[in-house]
């Protein structure tokens, strides 16, 4: 992961579009998948993506540190998916037939459909953790949850995840 | 293979394959708003994917609010405890901590009944019979895994689809074929919505059903009217206690603070951070897996041996690997990881001295003894 400088650290009222462009290019992952993981398809990602980096644009407060910087964006990222999701304008204009499997626009994926099949309170401590590298008590801050709580799913989620799965050999 | 590892690749390729928009278009486009312009968020072809779909079966709801069986929480108790044998759920309904459902909703021939919940305030279990129709019999179906939804009703009438189930594996009843025992645990969310105010109405929900050969999955069976209403306020549950003690051991060089120990009615669930930097666990790891590989061996094997002391009576670590683990993410990132130990319930009130003791060392938790012996205490240490 790219860090910011130690002189860089606080982003400011004044963030310059250097900054800008640094933190998009380190953190643009970050936000699209943990998105992606909510909505569940590009389109919406995309446009829920590019919001939170407009609202990190015209943000007026400051980040004491990287970290500080990314669970902002994630926490952002995820409030952005809550709203849009309730207020169903992630029904699709143009819905793709039922007739087309899941698995053929990711035919290079093993993992992913799996993945997104499971239930979201168990998928998306399962990405931070998982892709982000985030520790419990890091999402437990993030989705607002009891450690335990997040204990609890991380576990549930690999066990429906092994079943699902249903081959030995990943070591999940 | 390594799951976080590709699962990382996978998530990584659909980004670079998704994201084509710059920083310098969203620089623009946040500048438009900032002016007052109307911005048009770029948009590109949709990529979805597509849930499993749940064949809604025709419905045939029948819902009786009556009660049937009319059962006395004795009874509730005594299914508890000869059912599942969960002599810990038979006593919380005798010290009247729990809810009496006695509800039967009905969906194409499939029947279930709710008899009641208990619990305490981080984990309730709710007792239920489940009447497979003989049309569903499948020759080799032997088990079934029950999954159900347990949620506020605001969210039980929104999307379902990514909703989270709670599972349990119901037993099948020894004389009648069509009949299954459950034992459903499930988490309340006892939490304040966002106007601050806390649900105690939830649905209770039957919505899968697998079918089980032996160990081998067979298939799914799916029900959208398998559900009731519950009122389930947190304070008729026993209380989950939760301390904060700090204490720490170091063990080859690695210091273990137990920050948080969660006293429930099930089970105490001690909670550590550690610190890897300057340790043996001090390495360049790739991903959080080669790192629970590296520290869990360790920790296992010191929650094997760790012993928790109330009063003078000592208690291991229940379950296995699953329930007392270590995990965290590679050091590089300046994060602590975390670190599990499971223990049977204790009663924490009435406990004057608690202790813990990890590879020799012993940290106190609580220190309450008796005013009579803490009198003879000071006494003895003024003379």
């Amino acid at each position: 992961m790219k860090r910011f400088k130690t002189a860089e650290r606080r982003l400011t009222l004044c963030m310059t579009d250097e900054l800008f462009t640094q933190a998009y290019d380190t953190y643009k992952n970050t936000v699209y998948s943990v998105i992606f993981n909510y909505v569940k398809n590009t389109d919406d990602a995309s446009e829920l993506a590019q919001e939170a980096f407009i609202r990190l644009y015209t943000n007026t407060e400051g980040f004491s540190s990287d970290e500080h910087l990314k669970a902002w964006l994630i926490r952002i990222s995820i409030n952005l998916c809550k709203n849009h999701l309730r207020s169903r304008k992630h029904i699709s204009d143009s819905p793709i037939p039922d007739d087309i499997p899941a698995e053929s626009s990711f035919e290079h994926n093993d993992l992913l459909p799996y993945v997104m099949e499971l239930p979201e309170k168990y998928r998306i401590p399962l990405h931070l953790f998982y892709y982000e590298d985030l520790s419990l008590k890091q999402i437990a801050g993030i989705l607002k949850l009891p450690e335990a709580t997040v204990k609890t799913r991380l576990n549930r989620g690999r066990e429906k995840l092994r079943k699902s799965l249903r081959r030995e050999d990943w070591d999940i | 293979m390594n799951f976080g590892s590709e699962y990382k690749k996978e998530v990584d390729k659909l980004c670079s394959d998704s994201i084509d928009t710059t920083a310098d278009e969203i620089m623009k486009l946040a500048k438009e708003r900032t002016s007052g312009q109307n911005i048009t968020v770029k948009k590109k072809p949709k990529i979805t994917f597509i849930t499993k779909t749940i064949a809604a079966a025709a419905a045939c709801l029948v819902v009786s609010g009556t009660a049937v069986y009319a059962m006395e929480s004795g009874s509730l108790s005594n299914m508890f405890r000869n059912l599942f044998h969960d002599e810990i759920s038979a006593e919380l309904v005798e010290e009247g901590h729990h809810q009496q459902l006695d509800q039967t909703v009905e969906q194409n021939g499939c029947t279930v009944t709710f008899y009641g919940i208990t619990g305490d305030r981080s984990q309730l279990k709710v007792l239920m019979d489940i009447r497979i129709p003989e049309s569903e019999i499948n020759n080799r179906t032997n088990k079934l895994g029950v999954m159900a939804l347990f949620m506020p009703e605001e969210q039980h009438k929104g999307d379902l689809t990514d909703a989270g189930h709670f599972y349990a594996e119901a037993k099948a009843d020894s004389e009648d074929p069509h009949l299954y025992r459950v034992e459903l645990p499930v988490h309340p969310d006892f939490y304040p919505n966002d106007d601050g105010v806390f649900c105690d109405e939830f649905i209770l929900d039957v919505r899968i059903l697998e079918r089980f050969e032996g160990y081998r999955y067979l298939d799914d069976l799916h029900y959208q009217d398998l559900y009731i209403k519950v009122k389930v306020p947190q304070e008729i549950f026993d209380d989950a206690i939760y301390k904060f003690p700090n204490v720490a051991f170091t063990i080859d060089g690695v210091r273990y603070n137990l920050n948080c120990a969660i006293y429930g009615a099930y089970d105490t669930d001690l909670q550590f951070k550690f610190k890897v930097g300057g340790t043996k666990y001090d390495a360049p790891y790739s991903s959080s897996d080669d790192f629970y590989h590296a520290v869990n061996p360790d920790w296992f094997r010191l929650a094997s041996g760790a012993v928790l002391n109330v009063d003078g009576e000592e208690y291991r670590i229940i379950d296995g690997e699953d329930q007392n683990f270590a995990c965290g993410i590679p050091p590089f990132t300046d994060c602590d990881p975390d670190a599990f130990m499971l223990f049977p319930h204790i009663d924490y009130k009435s406990a004057q001295i608690i202790t813990l003791t990890i590879d020799g060392q012993t940290a106190t938790l609580k220190y309450a003894p008796s005013i009579v012996n803490s009198t003879e205490k000071r006494q003895t240490n003024i003379n």
